[in-house]
């Protein structure tokens, strides 16, 4: 049974991978799909009530909240993933080396993701942003740099613990090439780990870019984001508590559809799970 | 064939700081030779050393002193020049094989792999005719690991091992953890394949039954040290106090 | 008298429908020993943690089982672990994880003393050193100060079975006691279940090797797939099975030590 099968018999999972899916498809058909211009300000009908024409109403400077939210995912949805493509890239091939290659390249990758791991990353990332100056690349980037280390240190576990597993003995022992090793035994099964693990995470990357918006670090006004958009609403709290309502909800569905697949990913890709949970037979 | 002189292997004591050198010495002082052809029995209660040798033969570790020498070259070179021809079989049959395979992926791998290059259809063939070989139904081929039992399991172990016709092949407790009546028909089946393929087996076991019941020479292992060397036909004339404690150790049964 | 009767004792996956045990019914009298043979996947140790009410709650047992007049399929958890803790004890395969890694082997067994028996902890030291004591441990002291990674997987179990002894239970059920260890440790433990016997306590003993268990039980069952093959006395379905499947299996452990034997009469012959 491969996993694409087992995951079309859980519920949660197809349903976190719709929404997933949809809200992907929603960003990249933005401008067909937003009934307004996110930037255009129209003050005459500020704070308006939910309508036809304004499916969720307006903002402070009149603004179609649906739109924006539209347009949102582009930047939101889709620099978390990128972010964690980048994330996982550097993490795999780093760690694969450091396990895999022991000696001087690996105790040096080692080294330099303790030290990397040695600050908080919630200030690292201030500590880059800060450098750089706010805007979208660097915002990546300083995401990219805080999780790349911890990613480095956790494949290079994994690789440690499958290293010693008996097919991987075997393999050493009928003459396979490093790479081969590598790219068809170590890989495969590392990879399960760590989509899981990046689905996971995908929730957290999401959170703190929208943090960083909303911190003003971030995402740079009018540029519509779904931190940015909290960060004006939580300007006007006392009178319109409301507007805030859009864009928690939404960070609130991402992060949890990532994190339900990321679950129910991982089930799936255990070739041993069965569709009895919690029992072995 | 296979030469062990005088071989030291010792490791690092745990729960030592880094700073003492304080070594457990698992090997020492092995030295012993197997003809080509032959089988030979290694035999030891657990801690005695048996696995670590196996991986140094294997050339998974590296002993700290002695050489280990396969056809008169070192174990490393003979490894890299004479690909295929030596292979080994686990005792863990269910980490043997790498979960995400096929069982036809798996016995398919070493073919594949191996210096002359097959068709498809021919390296399917093979894979068929070593099933056939290890009595195994070609309705396995599609399964993964998990949804087979142990002996069945390690049968495809074997049919791997032996896929690309190896000289040599070592058995690390290929059959302890099986059941008795998987054992048997295992060990029925390996004596076959030693005769149709003339193959040279390690077989390393803790159970004097199974190694005398397909090995011609004995090795008995106690404490990294060779204590005694016997052939088999002589087993009840053992002199060691060691090997006596083993021999008195088997349940009869008849 | 029986201790423990089973009537139709079955086991199905309630999720799938699937049977795992089907009717299966034994009993063990006072001061016996059942021995239970099958290969690994037969349902043996299933049925034990079912009559213990050890299974996830996704098996459903159905069936009766009595001990005393307990009826333990229907029992309460409650129930249920105040008999696991006083009158069965349970023996696992792999005594390596079945004691905590991280304290000494004596504070473990003084604990399990002192909570089951209501001992003080000097009453419990001194029990546990006549325990090992009678386990033919030959430093008690030794042993108890040291952690379980230190001992060896032999060592560990006649310490489990030690401690099952001291704890007075009226049945002990040994899961494969001896899988996974080497012939001398084997032999070792089989030693002290053989002592178990004489001293008169009921065991359930639960093995793929037929070696084993026609070295302890009475009576045997004989199990594949979940169902009972053959029920009767040890040395009956030893020499002279019904069952073409007994027969297989006894035929297999023969065949396994044929060479061996022969070689070794043969020895003694020449030796003469």
């Amino acid at each position: 049974m491969n996993v694409w099968q087992k995951l079309k018999k859980d519920k949660m999972a197809l349903l976190s991978l719709g929404i997933i899916v949809s809200i992907v498809f929603i960003g990249i058909f933005a401008p067909f799909l937003a009934p307004h211009d996110p930037l255009a300000a129209n003050i005459k009908i500020k704070f308006a009530k939910v309508s036809l024409s304004y499916p969720f109403g307006t903002d402070q400077l009149g603004r179609c909240i649906l739109s924006r939210l539209i347009y949102g995912i582009q930047t939101t949805v889709f620099l978390s993933i990128v972010t964690m493509l980048l994330t996982i890239t550097i993490g795999v091939l780093l760690g694969l080396m450091a396990g895999y290659l022991r000696g001087i390249v690996g105790e040096g990758i080692l080294r330099l993701c303790d030290v990397l791991l040695s600050f908080p990353s919630e200030i690292m990332i201030l500590a880059i942003v800060g450098m750089l100056g706010p805007g979208i690349g660097n915002v990546v980037m300083a995401n990219v740099a805080s999780k790349w280390a911890w990613y480095t240190r956790m494949i290079r576990s994994l690789v440690l613990e499958y290293s010693d597993e008996n097919y991987i003995r075997f393999a050493k022992v009928a003459g396979y090439s490093k790479r081969y090793i590598l790219c068809k035994h170590l890989f495969p099964t590392i990879l399960g780990k760590v989509l899981v693990l990046a689905t996971l995470d995908t929730g957290w990357v999401i959170l703190n870019i929208s943090a960083l918006s909303f911190l003003g670090l971030g995402v740079q006004a009018p540029t519509p984001e779904w931190g940015m958009m909290l960060n004006e609403a939580k300007n006007i709290m006392t009178i319109r508590p409301s507007l805030m309502l859009a864009p928690g909800l939404a960070i609130l569905i991402v992060v949890a559809a990532c994190n339900f697949l990321g679950d129910s990913l991982r089930d799936a890709l255990d070739p041993k799970h069965n569709q009895i949970k919690g029992m072995k037979l | 064939m296979l030469k062990v002189e005088s071989v030291y292997k010792s490791y690092k004591k745990q729960n030592c700081s880094i700073f003492s050198s304080k070594k457990q010495e698992i090997l020492h002082d092995i030295s012993f030779q197997l003809q080509c052809g032959e089988c030979l029995g290694l035999i030891g209660e657990s801690g005695s050393g048996k696995s670590t040798l196996s991986r140094l033969i294997l050339n998974l570790e590296r002993p700290d002193f002695g050489k280990i020498t396969m056809e008169g070259q070192p174990i490393q070179n003979w490894l890299e020049s004479h690909r295929g021809e030596m292979s080994v079989v686990f005792q863990d049959y269910t980490t043997s094989i790498n979960p995400f395979f096929t069982i036809e992926e798996s016995v398919a791998e070493p073919i594949r792999r191996s210096k002359c290059k097959y068709d498809k259809q021919v390296v399917a063939a093979m894979v068929l005719h070593l099933l056939e070989k290890v009595q195994l139904s070609s309705r396995l081929l599609m399964r993964h690991p998990h949804e087979l039992s142990g002996g069945q399991l390690q049968r495809v172990c074997i049919a791997r091992a032996i896929a690309t016709q190896p000289r040599f092949v070592v058995f690390d407790e290929a059959l302890s953890s099986l059941d008795v009546s998987a054992q048997t028909q295992t060990l029925l089946l390996l004596k076959q394949l030693k005769q149709e393929m003339n193959m040279s087996y390690l077989f390393i076991a803790h159970d004097l039954p199974t190694i005398t019941s397909l090995c011609n020479k004995l090795l008995f292992l106690s404490k990294g040290k060779i204590v005694e060397k016997i052939e088999v036909q002589k087993i009840s004339q053992v002199q060691t106090p060691y090997a006596k404690k083993l021999l008195a150790s088997v349940l009869p049964f008849d | 008298m029986n201790l423990i009767e089973a009537y139709n004792l079955s086991i199905s996956n309630s999720l799938t429908g699937e049977l795992i045990v089907e009717n299966l019914s034994f009993h063990i009298k006072r001061h016996t020993c059942l021995g239970i043979v099958g290969e690994s996947g037969s349902g043996k140790s299933m049925s034990m943690k079912a009559i213990l009410g050890l299974l996830p709650s996704s098996l459903k047992t159905t069936g009766c089982v009595r001990f005393g007049d307990i009826e333990m399929i229907a029992a309460k958890q409650e129930t249920l672990r105040k008999i696991r803790s006083k009158h069965i004890c349970l023996i696992l395969q792999d005594a390596m994880t079945a004691f905590d890694p991280l304290s000494t082997m004596g504070e473990q067994i003084i604990e399990t003393f002192c909570e089951n028996m209501n001992y003080t902890s000097c009453e419990a030291k001194k029990v546990t050193l006549e325990v090992l004591n009678k386990m033919m441990i030959h430093d008690p002291l030794l042993i108890m100060q040291s952690y379980p990674h230190q001992l060896s997987g032999g060592m560990l179990q006649r310490c489990m079975i030690g401690l099952a002894m001291a704890l007075k239970p009226e049945i002990i059920i040994a899961d494969e006691p001896t899988t996974g260890l080497d012939s001398i440790n084997q032999r070792n433990v089989l030693a002290e279940f053989k002592r178990l016997r004489e001293e008169g306590m009921t065991l359930i003993f639960i093995s793929h090797d037929l070696g084993v268990v026609r070295y302890l039980a009475d009576d045997v069952l004989v199990m594949r797939h979940g169902q009972c093959i053959e029920y009767g006395e040890a040395a009956k379905v030893f020499t002279n099975p019904d069952q073409p499947y007994s027969k297989y299996l006894v035929d297999t452990r023969k065949s396994l030590t044929k060479v061996f034997g022969e070689l070794i009469n043969k020895g003694a012959a020449t030796s003469c």
